[in-house]
């Protein structure tokens, strides 16, 4: 291993092959009853897993009972490339963010859409402005392309520092890559100060506003930014189903952004096709109207809950936006990361800088009582 | 230079046409047009190359039973789909690359190798998306001429390879002749210019024939040679509508593909090519039937006294006699999809790509087929 962060593929490659050896043990179904009622899921409601399996920001809560349904009822296409249901699922995208279709960009999770800008801001020999740490994406692919990157640390709430990045723009400058809330740290940026920063900054240099998690913020509506795609602005904004619709493992998400730049980056998006039965999903998830309320109380209930044991410790925190938390636990990430393995919890990869914080993921009530309890002997 | 679409836009384009006119211009439509989903089934799809007869019911059981953990990303399941691979391949862990598709690494490797100022060899015509991807990142395409056979001209292109040239794209068999070229000119091509730029294989349909082992170039692989071979579930196993690709390379190679990967494959996708690399008896099943379905069609051209070319696919490339558009658009009224993702290629106006479907869509397409060629088609009565 070298002391060079880690992105998350290359972490999770390497996990990977360790997490193989527990093949068995993290397929053990444990069979509890969950503690708090949950709605109807169906035959595939999410089910825990033995380690806890905190650690890859996945929503165990499980997907839409309509979302599995369509599923099951799509197997007979699977030998198909999915095209006219495609279109159907980009005819709701653009019915629910207000734009018309030539501003949708479908995408294999969103990493494609992050990986392409990387690409088209890096074969242009420019530089992309991010906060640090932040998720890394985008950066890696400027890097990879001949760009490069500029990391502004985040402020003392562990927030984006927009007037630093805004000083920070140059001739030079690509975009501005600002994950909302931020991954690791949870946070999300006051909205009216973003959207001004967006209005303004937009008119130089392109914004893109990764929204992985904000389905999951208290304040969705007031908080996302698509309105100013509609508006005209050159901002990104980038959803993915892997969070609140828990489809991670489906690979659907998608960009909104000018009509020009989707096709400037479907130069380089020829790699990430979506799949038959990820897209019928993704399309009965948004045809569910119960789903968002309820996942997000319950993320949001697991999350308030781990705060609570967190603040019980006396550790600081940052204050959790999305389905994770990140604190501060005064250890050394590899060690504390040991000592929670071995109480049977999986958390979040090294953050450099901030290798003596910790993300863990909000998975079940079963798994976040393993958690719990795993924390006050770890920390307390 | 033909202008040329990716796979995605043309099937968007197709599949606009095959959910008819209600989404036609649909960035124009209220709301409420698109709330129903879009008629399934009215055309009958033999322009897509995929598995009419897949996948095996011991993957859609295999289908079923990951659903229910579409919440995880599926990083340990990749990592044994890989073992398998390489244990089938006969390599090692490092010398595997997993895709969206093989489309996904076609992309990688033309992102790894190629940019301004670079060259790609490629045959023309052949399947685009890796010669696409060259345009997109400013690199030059130097296409070389099918034989008069409509085979790869090996001689040509090894004489094609210059001091610029990073790659060179080979696919056996090809995309959209279906022609393809027999393992010991394959592995003497590659043997003489992989040295100087890699040779991308692309083996999808490789495995559609009956002497997959004696082709295979992974073998140039296992001895080192700067080769990536590409292969695909989605023709064999039936699974296109997974995503489910990958490369055998060496590791050196499968390394800088990685560096470059925009994405990861699907969970579902990922269970269903680790029960698809199991299934003993429908891999099998499945290459006679494709087998049968080109041989009838080849009855039927030969019948029609239509030219083709000898293909080792799932589809067979021919004349039609008339401009392709027209052709397709006759097929289309007759229930019919047909042809293939490519503008017309100066030579082959009016050659159509035909994929192998159904025994059932195969009888209803002759007669379709019939009907168009002899003037008494549903179009050609209107008129």
């Amino acid at each position: 291993m070298t002391n060079q962060p880690l992105d998350r593929r290359a972490w999770l490659r390497f996990a990977g092959t360790s997490v193989a050896s527990l093949a068995l043990a993290s397929s053990l179904d444990l069979r509890a009853q969950p503690t708090a009622p949950a709605p109807v899921r169906g035959p595939y409601a999410g089910k825990p897993s033995l380690p806890a399996r905190l650690n890859y920001n996945e929503n165990p809560f499980g997907s839409s009972l309509r979302a599995q349904l369509a599923i099951d009822a799509t197997q007979p296409l699977v030998p198909r490339y999915p095209v006219a249901e495609e279109f159907d699922l980009v005819g709701l995208i653009a019915k629910k963010e207000g734009v018309s279709d030539d501003h949708i960009l479908m995408s294999a999770g969103s990493g494609d859409i992050l990986v392409s800008v990387g690409m088209h801001v890096g074969l242009a020999g420019k530089e992309v402005i991010t906060a640090d740490p932040a998720y890394l994406d985008v950066v890696d692919a400027v890097l990879n392309f001949g760009g490069k990157a500029v990391k502004v640390p985040l402020n003392a709430r562990l927030e984006y520092d927009l007037p630093a990045i805004e000083a920070a723009i140059t001739e030079r400058t690509g975009v501005i890559y600002i994950c909302n809330p931020n991954n690791p740290t949870g946070t999300v940026i006051p909205a009216a100060e973003l959207r001004a920063f967006c209005r303004r900054v937009s008119k130089r240099v392109t914004v893109f506003v990764d929204e992985a998690y904000l389905d999951l913020a208290d304040d969705y509506a007031g908080s996302t930014m698509v309105g100013l795609v509609a508006e005209g602005c050159d901002v990104i904004v980038t959803r993915t189903f892997s969070k609140i619709y828990a489809l991670a493992g489906q690979r659907i998400g998608y960009g909104l952004m000018q009509p020009a730049l989707i096709e400037k980056l479907r130069r380089y998006n020829g790699g990430g096709a979506i799949n038959m039965l990820g897209v019928v999903a993704a399309a009965a998830s948004l045809r569910d109207p119960a789903h968002v309320p309820t996942m997000r109380a319950q993320i949001k209930a697991g999350r308030d809950a781990l705060v609570g044991v967190i603040k019980s410790l006396g550790k600081e925190y940052a204050v959790p936006q999305g389905n994770f938390v990140f604190f501060k636990t005064g250890m050394p990430i590899k060690d504390f990361g040991a000592k929670m393995k071995a109480e049977n919890v999986l958390i979040g990869r090294p953050f450099p800088p901030l290798t003596d914080w910790a993300r863990i993921s909000i998975g079940l009530p079963e798994e976040m009582e393993l958690c719990h309890a795993a924390l006050k002997k770890v920390l307390g | 230079m033909t202008p040329q679409i990716s796979r995605r836009d043309w099937l968007r384009a197709a599949g606009l046409a095959a959910v008819g006119t209600a989404f036609v211009g649909r960035g124009r439509l209220g709301a409420e047009e698109v709330e129903a989903p879009p008629p399934e089934g009215r055309h009958v799809n033999l322009a897509g190359n995929e598995n009419a007869f897949g996948p095996s019911p011991a993957v859609m059981q295999a289908i079923f039973k990951a659903a229910a953990w579409s919440s995880r990303y599926p990083f340990r399941e990749e990592y044994v789909l890989k073992q398998m691979l390489a244990k089938r391949e006969g390599v090692a862990l490092e010398n595997i690359v997993l895709g969206n598709g093989c489309d996904e690494i076609l992309a990688l490797a033309a992102a790894a190798h190629l940019g301004a100022g670079t060259e790609l060899v490629a045959a023309q015509p052949t399947y685009f998306q890796i010669t696409d991807y060259a345009d997109k990142l400013g690199a030059k395409v130097k296409w070389v001429p099918f034989t008069k056979t409509m085979h790869h001209d090996l001689p040509a292109m090894a004489a094609a390879v210059g001091a610029s040239t990073r790659l060179v794209y080979v696919c056996n068999p090809d995309n959209p002749s279906g022609t393809m070229r027999p393992a010991k000119e394959i592995e003497t091509f590659c043997r003489k210019i992989a040295p100087r730029a890699p040779v991308f294989l692309d083996e999808v349909y490789l495995e559609l024939g009956d002497d997959f082992a004696a082709q295979t170039q992974v073998p140039l692989v296992r001895a080192g040679l700067p080769v990536i071979i590409g292969r695909s579930f989605s023709k064999l196993h039936g699974l296109a509508g997974h995503r489910i690709g990958y490369a055998v390379t060496t590791p050196k190679l499968a390394a800088a593909l990685a560096r470059m990967q925009m994405s990861s494959v699907n969970y579902i996708g990922v269970a269903a090519a680790r029960a698809a690399l199991l299934d003993r008896e429908f891999p099998a099943w499945s290459r006679r039937k494709i087998i049968e379905g080109r041989t009838r069609f080849a009855g039927l051209l030969d019948e029609l006294g239509l030219t083709y070319t000898p293909s080792h696919g799932n589809f067979i490339f021919h004349r039609t006699g008339m401009p392709m558009a027209e052709y397709q658009a006759q097929m289309k009224a007759e229930g019919f999809l047909v042809g293939w993702p490519h503008a017309p290629v100066a030579g082959f106006e009016d050659w159509c790509r035909t994929s192998i479907g159904t025994d059932a869509e195969m009888t209803a397409h002759a007669v379709a087929m019939r009907a168009v060629l002899t003037g008494r088609s549903k179009t050609a009565a209107k008129v």
